[in-house]
Order: C-alpha cells, then structure tokens, then sequence
C-alpha cells in the first residue's frame, strides 16, 4: 500500500469538498461551484463521471455521507446560515429541505447505521452543535461545546459509533466521539492547522484525518487501533480543508481544492508500481534523480508509480561501453547478456537500469533485455525523459511519431510542452504488464 | 539532392537511432557529420562518428581517424566501433591506435573491432597489447582473439 500521486478531477471551486463511497469502487465527490451551486461528480469504477450541477445556493463546503448501497445524503449551509440537505435515494436526488441551525462554519456527517444519520456544525456560540436521524425523524440540536474555528470532520467506524474533528482556538485538531454511550473528549491532537478537516475510517478503531498546514500541503495523523501516529505530510498545494472517505480495507481517498481552484485526488491503496533499480556504472550527466523525478511525472499521469528502490554502482569496466546489437526487443548481445545478469537480488518482476558510459552502437538508451531479466540500459549522455522512455518500451510501448509524447520516435531530447504525455491506450499496456504490480 | 543539417540531426537525435535506414543519406551528409563529430553535444558526436562509418566515403575515413584522437573516450569508442563497417585497411589505420588506448573501454571495443584481414601494422600493435605484462585479463583475452582472427595462434 502507498499514497498515490495527486490526480487533477478539474472543475471550478468556490468551497470545498465532501465526499461518499456507496460501494467498493465507488466515490461520490461534491462541491460548490462559482454559481454557488452543489456540483456532483463521480467515480463508478472505470471512469469519473460528471460533473453535474444539483442546485442550491451554498455557503459552505457540502459534506457528504452514505449509510448503503446506492444512497448518499449531503449537506450544505445555506445563505440563511441554516443546514440544508440532499439525498439520492437510488432512484433521484430529493430534497432540498432545511435541517435549521445558525451555522459559522460548514457541515460535518457520519452514518452509524442504515437509516442513522449524524450531522454536526458551528454555532453561533462557536460550540459544536449536533443534531441526528433516527430512522424516523430529525432530533433537535444538542451542543456538544467546544470552542471551534473550523468546520467540523465526523466519521463513523461501526455501530454506534461516532468520532467528531475540529480545529481549536489554538489552530490544533481537537477530537470528541460517542462511544455507545456517552460522548468522551475534547482531547487534543495537535497540528498547525490553517484550514478545516477531514476523516476516514476504513476499519473498526482505525481513523485518519487530513488537514492543511501552515505550508499549505495536507497533513494526515491516523489513529491504529493503539496510538495516534503522524502527523505525515501529504504534499500538494491546498486551498480548501481536505475531505476523505474509504470506501474498505486499506484504502483512503482524499480531495482537495489546488490554486487552481480544480479538485485534486490522492489516495492510499494499492498502487500500479514500477519498482526501479539503478545499477551504476557511470553517473549519467542528468542525475538519475533527475531522470526518476521526470519519469514519476509522466508516469503519474497513469496512475503508475516509480518506486526507487536501490541504487547499486558496478564496476564493470568491461560493460561500460555496452554492445547492444541492433537494439531489437527479443535479443540481446553477449554483453548485454552479462550485465543484465547483475541483478543481485532484484525481484523478479523488478525492473533494472543499467547507467554505462555508452552503448555500441551509440544509443541515448536501450530497451532490449534478456528474457526473464526485465530493464534498459541508459548511457551517459542520455535526456532526462530517456529512462522513462526506456522503461516504456520496457513496459510494452511502442515508438510514435509525435513529439508531444513520451514515445516519441524522434528523440526524447526534442519533446515538445514537457512534461511529455502517455495516451490512455499506453497506459493501459502499462497496467496491464506484470512489471506495474498494484503494490 | 542536398542533404541538409536538419535531416542528418532527425536521424541522429532519435533516443535509438536506426543507423542502416540513416546510411542511406549518404555521402552527402558527411559535412555535417564531420560538424557534429567536432560539436559540444557528446552524444551527438559518437552517433556522427558511427553512422560516418556507414558511408562508404574517404572523407568518411578521415572522420573516424580523427574521431580515434578525440579527447572523449565516448566518441573514441563510437570510432573503434564504426571501424567494424569500414573495409579492412582503413579499419586498421583507425583501430591501430585504440588498441592500445589508456581507456579501457575503447580498448576492449577496438580490439573486438579488429577484421581477420587486417594490417600488419595492426596485427603488430595488437600483439604488443597481448604480450603486455601488465595488460587486464579482459584485455589479454580480447588480443589473444583479435590475433587468432589475424591469423595468429
């Protein structure tokens, strides 16, 4: 499992997100846009669908909550500061109607049960408020206290069950849950938090919260069951409190607004991932962190990961002038041969690049190998894509004839609007290859 | 027709140049080899020099013999390379020399570059390498072939 890289879903961001799984694979993502109305976009498992407008006149960030299949309530507060709600009930979206309330910040919701609805808000008093469904009918209000600067994140992990996020006066997260019984809390989970939360759980006593630090990335703590851990930085540029949802074991989605007021994904899960080796015999004049950083990037675009994960230097001064034949996929030279026998533990589906000083004839790269010892070997004097280049053809890609992308038959070096793009066909051979094992 | 800088640089620009189908550009494009086998851009050289030996050309020759005195060992070794395409006696007046170079590399391709009909003077450098005490033994083994192609056991 490993954080993803961050996907752009695009759209233009007036508030922030909320967010809803209804199934495995499925994810339901809201927002405001700059006609203030809720827009709803929407992953069914093969592709983002969306975005659709459904209304309303919105001040806040919406949150979003789901109690089962094909069912996803969302909240909002409305320009008369009261909560308003929307509801898909599998068939249609219902609603509006007004929830009531005086609400400083945005809505907070969790679901407990089928039927069982808790949403939370800021009141005027700057105390958390609450107020449920029961199955039949909307309870009044309770203030639950605090002193709070933020929207409140809530999440539920099983029945009866709920855990309540705020940022405090003093910009940490505090933290206050209904455990069956009564609710516990406040307590402090510290944090420099310059914008709102969100949480996930993705199994009983698990919980992760996001927020966004004074440098702007999102931050993630996580309880395991134990302790709290973290915080861990996340990266990204944000502009909006993140919102998160899994939709089950080990897997976390979140969503944020960048700078460009578009929706920006990450998720941790099982990743496609290329697991790189560099094998060193002469440092290339771009550094290999170079060609790995500019290889993530295109690569990313896939949602394929580059994981570097070891860097060993040869001496071999007898292959550092490598003979690769005629470079054809499916054969390979003697030489080629012997340094691609160097692979010192690598596993198998592991891919290795050999860094030599030239090949023979001169290539900026070579993508043949060995059966059974997947790689390429990079000279010297290669372009900072040419590994990424390489490694595509050794993931199954063939040359183009368009310098706008990374295949590009006319020389990595003459690529046109970097960073170069990989076509959804090219991606889709290089998910499929048993090199990019979902890790 | 002309061939121009621009067509000689699409051949040679490519991550994997397909130097047969670039071969066909043919003498004409020897000026611009000859500047790029003399240019800042390494890679470029080493590819200029290597397609160089493709062509059938004197002026292709005087390249690769220049290209042997290079400073960089790359394009030292794209010219003890292109030597395996050009015909026996002009391998030799290029290969001569880098069968002894200091760089290890260019040593090794050279001597795997040597033709069974080559010079004598190449046969009597190449059998100095092999009787060089302090010679590696990747070195010694590459001679010791080299010379057996030569025509000597």
């Amino acid at each position: 499992m490993s954080w993803s890289g961050w996907e752009s879903l695009g759209g233009q961001c007036l508030e922030g997100l909320g967010s809803a799984s209804w199934d495995t694979n499925r994810l339901d993502i809201f927002t405001v846009g700059t006609d203030l109305a809720m827009w709803h976009r929407w992953w069914d498992g093969t592709s983002w669908r969306g975005w659709e407008s459904l209304g309303g006149v919105c001040t806040s960030a919406p949150a979003a909550v789901s109690w089962g299949p094909n069912r996803i309530d969302c909240f909002v507060v409305g320009t008369d500061r009261a909560v308003w709600h929307r509801w898909w009930d599998g068939t249609a979206w219902r609603g509006w109607e007004s929830l009531g309330g005086v609400c400083l910040e945005g809505v907070g919701a969790a679901s407990w049960a089928a039927n069982r609805l808790d949403i939370f808000t800021i009141g005027t008093d700057r105390a958390l408020w609450h107020r449920w469904w029961d199955g039949t009918s909307w309870r009044p209000w309770e203030s639950l206290g605090g002193i709070c600067i933020s929207a409140p994140a809530a999440v539920s992990w099983g029945p009866n069950r709920i855990d309540v996020f705020v940022i405090g006066t003093d910009n940490a997260t505090w933290h206050r849950w209904w455990d069956g019984a009564a609710w516990r809390g406040w307590e402090s989970l510290g944090g420099v938090c310059i914008d709102g939360l969100g949480a996930a759980s993705w199994a009983a006593n698990r919980l992760d919260i996001f927020t966004v630090g004074t440098d702007k990335q999102m931050w993630h703590r996580w309880w395991d069951g134990v302790a709290w851990r973290g915080w861990e930085p996340l990266g990204g540029v944000c502009i909006s409190a993140p919102s998160a949802v899994s939709w089950g074991q080990d897997r976390i989605d979140t969503f944020v607004i960048g700078t460009d007021q578009a929706t920006w994904h990450k998720w941790w899960g099982l990743v496609p991932t290329v697991r790189l080796h560099a094998k060193v015999l002469t440092a290339p004049t771009v550094a290999i962190q170079t060609m790995v950083d500019r290889m993530r990037t295109v690569y990313a675009t896939c949602g394929i990961q580059v994981e570097l994960a070891s860097t060993e230097n040869l001496n071999l001064p007898a292959l550092n002038d490598v003979d690769v034949g005629q470079c054809v996929r499916g054969q390979t030279t003697a030489e080629q041969n012997q340094l691609f026998g160097n692979r010192n533990g690598v596993g198998a589906n592991d891919v290795v690049a050999y860094f030599v000083r030239s090949t023979v004839p001169p290539f900026n790269g070579c993508a043949a190998h060995p059966a059974g010892r997947p790689g390429a070997v990079v000279a010297q004097g290669a372009t900072q894509w040419t590994l990424g280049h390489e490694l595509g053809h050794v993931l199954g890609l063939n040359h183009v004839n368009d310098n706008n992308r990374l295949m590009t038959g006319n020389g990595t070096g003459n690529i046109t609007n970097p960073p170069p793009d990989l076509l959804a066909a090219e991606c889709t051979v290089m998910d499929g290859s048993p090199l990019t094992p979902s890790i | 027709m002309a061939v121009t800088m621009e067509e000689v640089r699409a051949e040679l620009e490519r991550d994997e140049p397909n130097y047969a189908r670039a071969a066909g550009l043919g003498p004409d494009a020897l000026p611009h080899l000859e500047e790029l086998a003399r240019g800042d851009d390494t890679m470029l050289a080493t590819k200029a020099v290597y397609l160089a030996g493709l062509i059938q050309d004197e002026r292709a020759k005087k390249l690769l013999e220049e290209a042997a005195s290079a400073d960089d060992p790359r394009v030292r070794v794209a010219a003890a390379a292109a030597a395996r395409n050009v015909e026996p006696e002009g391998a030799s007046e290029v290969l001569t020399p880098l069968v002894a170079d200091d760089d290890p590399g260019v040593r090794k391709v050279a001597l795997k570059s040597v033709p069974p009909d080559g010079t004598e003077e190449l046969r009597r450098a190449v059998a100095k390498v092999a009787d060089e005490e302090q010679a590696d033994a990747t070195t010694r083994r590459l001679s010791q072939e080299a010379l057996r192609r030569l025509g000597e056991d």
